[in-house]
């Protein structure tokens, strides 16, 4: 793995988010039977929504997460905002340390955190109600000292303007809004505070296809004026291959793939890789079987042993079954994590 | 020629709403052949699912005033009581929803379900009915369905209820099926398996087939033919290669030129971009004069304010367009 990172950062200067080896676990709420266990010193159920995550993401770049639902990759996403703390590896957002800080500089940790804000799939459910989109906007800001109150209204209009809304949105509140107006105000108030990473969960997968475009189209527009670098997590490989540099693919809490997209589209390693672009649905009208990936994803409580994708894979082997594939280097700039690029 | 299962002319559904009169189905027409998958596409708000459930009367007066004829293999339903159109949901015709967890009684085992089906329209024994469950839960394709069938909807997986829907609609081998969205919540790989699953339902059993869905790319794979709705109105129809490879009106050149997937198959160009439609879909309160998508379109002349009748060519294509894309032949 190391190889490959070290050779892009040589290319592309220090990276600007690393996480390094993140697991995140998740355990149900014990009931009393599950308490009575844990005393008799019985293992709890727990999903490990994210196990073993390394990845990194360079200034000025845009990668793209793909994965199906249950992949761990909102998880991944609120890892990456700094919203979720991690229960194993680390965090490290441009040079600064963001989980072992020093509590006397709790001020500075905050202004640390707003260097990585996040954009979320349902806008209406990410905005407040009861708060008009002036005060959706500036809350922020204000909090942290960024404006003044006195240049509140001045502000949300530079705001606004950013993201292509005119003065009358201002006053509005949520509910009020058309569903591309609202993802509009989603992400100017992620803009507000100035961040320098954006981490998109599915932010355009509730928008119609003309809103859509307009959107995506907008993401780009700001990436080249400020400068913005993105994690966008995607289930879509057709919007990920419109926008992103570099594409990562999750399978049951780990990455299972990483490469440039073009490369990606155009040669798929890995087994999962290849069924999920199989599945793809293009405006090819004469492509008219779908060839389906058998089966669905376990359960993430009992995740399969080995290479999580064998009871799914076509090309699954005996060794699949007893050894966790490790993600190296499979190309310039190209990893995957399967046991067949062994075989050789 | 190919028998005819649907034909719909002049559907018109009214709304009396606290803002006025809207008309989410509005002088809709369209048929289906024996068979054969329509699919209907449009954004939201557009009025495909209001056209769906006008249709197999699902809406009704006092919420609606209905006009038009909707004929099912020589019969029109709208001259029919409505105690006889109940009558023939789930029987004759039958709907897949969007979001299985919500059109499954969760409180009732699938089996229950399955076996009501059959015993509401079909005097036959429950063992019957029953047989007859089992054998459509393993044509979708679920696994071990003679155990599964005691299952609660909770113990499915997403993809695995729909299937189970999916199979509550094929129950009474209907005349026609309407699915609206019906994997849209589902992940790809297990869309791509239910997608193949209709396919091959529609072929075996002639079972006529209307998809709506919001997705271009979904029914460029899927549909024979294609209707394509805005503001109400279709405004579109064509087979699907007619349609998406040479659009006729501007609004589907817009939603072609929008949707991403076209970047999916061809080689992208660094930095190629969508080019998406400009403004927003019209409040049905308030509609523009004309055509609907003139304030939008990029093409618009002085005569699209001014009604436009729909023009139909030789092949069957039929659009609603003054300044028309060139199509195939210029």
């Amino acid at each position: 793995m190391s190889a490959a990172v070290k050779r892009m950062e040589k290319a592309e200067g220090e990276a600007l988010l690393q996480i390094t080896g993140a697991v995140k676990t998740f355990a149900p709420r014990p009931s009393l039977a599950t308490l009575l266990a844990r005393l008799s010193g019985r293992p709890q159920p727990s999903v490990r929504a994210v196990d073993g995550v390394t990845l990194s993401i360079f200034r000025g770049e845009i990668v793209a997460l793909v994965g199906e639902s249950g992949s761990g990759k909102s998880t991944l996403a609120r890892i990456a905002a700094g919203l979720l703390p991690l229960t194993a590896g680390a965090r490290q957002l441009g040079g600064a340390q963001a989980t072992r800080e020093d509590a006397a500089r709790a001020r500075a940790k905050a202004r640390n955190r707003l260097r990585a804000q996040m954009i979320f799939q349902d806008p209406l459910a990410a905005l407040n109600a009861r708060m008009r989109v002036i005060d959706v906007l500036t809350e922020a800001p204000l909090v942290h000292g960024l404006i003044k109150p006195a240049q509140k209204r001045a502000a949300a209009l530079e705001m606004i303007d950013r993201v292509g809304l005119a003065e009358g949105v201002l006053a509005r509140f949520p509910h009020q809004l058309s569903g591309g107006q609202r993802a509009r105000i989603g992400i100017a108030r992620a803009l507000a505070v100035g961040p320098e990473l954006l981490v998109c969960d599915e932010a355009t997968a509730a928008l119609d296809v003309s809103i859509q475009a307009q959107i995506l189209n907008l993401f780009l527009d700001l990436k080249e004026k400020l400068g913005l670098t993105y994690l966008f997590i995607s289930h879509d490989l057709a919007v990920v291959r419109s926008l992103a540099d570099r594409v990562l693919i999750m399978y049951l809490g780990r990455i299972v793939e990483e490469a440039p997209c073009e490369e990606l589209f155009a040669a798929p390693n890995h087994p999962y890789t290849r069924g999920l672009l199989a599945q793809a649905l293009t405006l090819d009208v004469k492509k008219r079987v779908f060839s389906a990936v058998k089966g669905e994803m376990p359960s993430p409580f009992a995740p399969p042993s080995g290479c999580h994708f064998h009871p799914r894979c076509p090309a699954a082997m005996a060794r699949c079954k007893l050894e966790d594939p490790v993600l190296k280097p499979v190309g310039p700039a190209r990893l995957s994590a399967c046991h067949l690029n062994d075989a050789t | 020629m190919t028998s005819r299962v649907l034909e719909v002319a002049g559907l018109t559904t009214v709304l009396k709403t606290a803002e006025g009169e809207m008309r989410p189905v509005n002088d809709v027409s369209f048929h289906v052949d024996r068979g054969e998958i329509l699919g209907l596409v449009g954004e939201s708000g557009c009025g495909k699912s209001m056209t769906a459930l006008s249709l197999i009367g699902q809406i009704d007066a006092p919420l609606a005033s209905l006009s038009g004829r909707v004929v099912l293999n020589g019969q029109d339903l709208m001259l029919l009581s409505s105690h006889a159109r109940r009558k023939l949901c789930g029987d004759r015709l039958a709907m897949v929803f969007q979001d299985p967890m919500s059109s499954l009684n969760p409180v009732l085992t699938i089996q229950t379900q399955l076996v009501e089906t059959v015993l509401a329209h079909r005097h036959v024994s429950r063992a019957r009915a029953k047989a007859r469950a089992l054998e459509v839960l393993q044509t979708v394709g679920i696994a071990d369905a003679k155990k599964r069938l005691d299952a609660y909807p909770h113990e499915f997986s997403g993809g695995m209820r729909q299937r189970v829907a999916i199979a509550i609609a094929l129950l009474n081998q209907p005349e026609l099926i309407v699915c609206d969205e019906p994997t849209t919540a589902l992940d790809v790989s297990i869309q791509g398996q239910i997608l193949a699953e209709m396919q091959r339902l529609c072929s075996e059993t002639g079972t006529a087939l209307i998809w709506i869905t919001h997705d271009l790319s979904l029914v460029a794979g899927l549909a024979d033919r294609v209707a394509v709705m805005y503001a109400g109105q279709i405004v579109e129809t064509g087979t699907t290669l007619e349609v998406l490879e040479a659009p006729r009106h501007r609004y589907t050149e817009g939603l072609i030129a929008s949707t991403p997937a076209k970047f999916l198959g061809a080689s992208r160009s660094r930095g190629a971009r969508l080019k998406p439609i400009a403004g927003a879909p019209p409040s049905l309160a308030r509609l523009p004069s004309g055509c609907p998508f003139h304030p939008r379109c990029a093409h618009a002349v002085a005569r699209c304010q001014s009604p436009l009748e729909e023009t139909r060519e030789a092949s069957g294509r039929t659009f609603r367009c003054v300044n028309p894309g060139p199509g195939a032949n210029p």
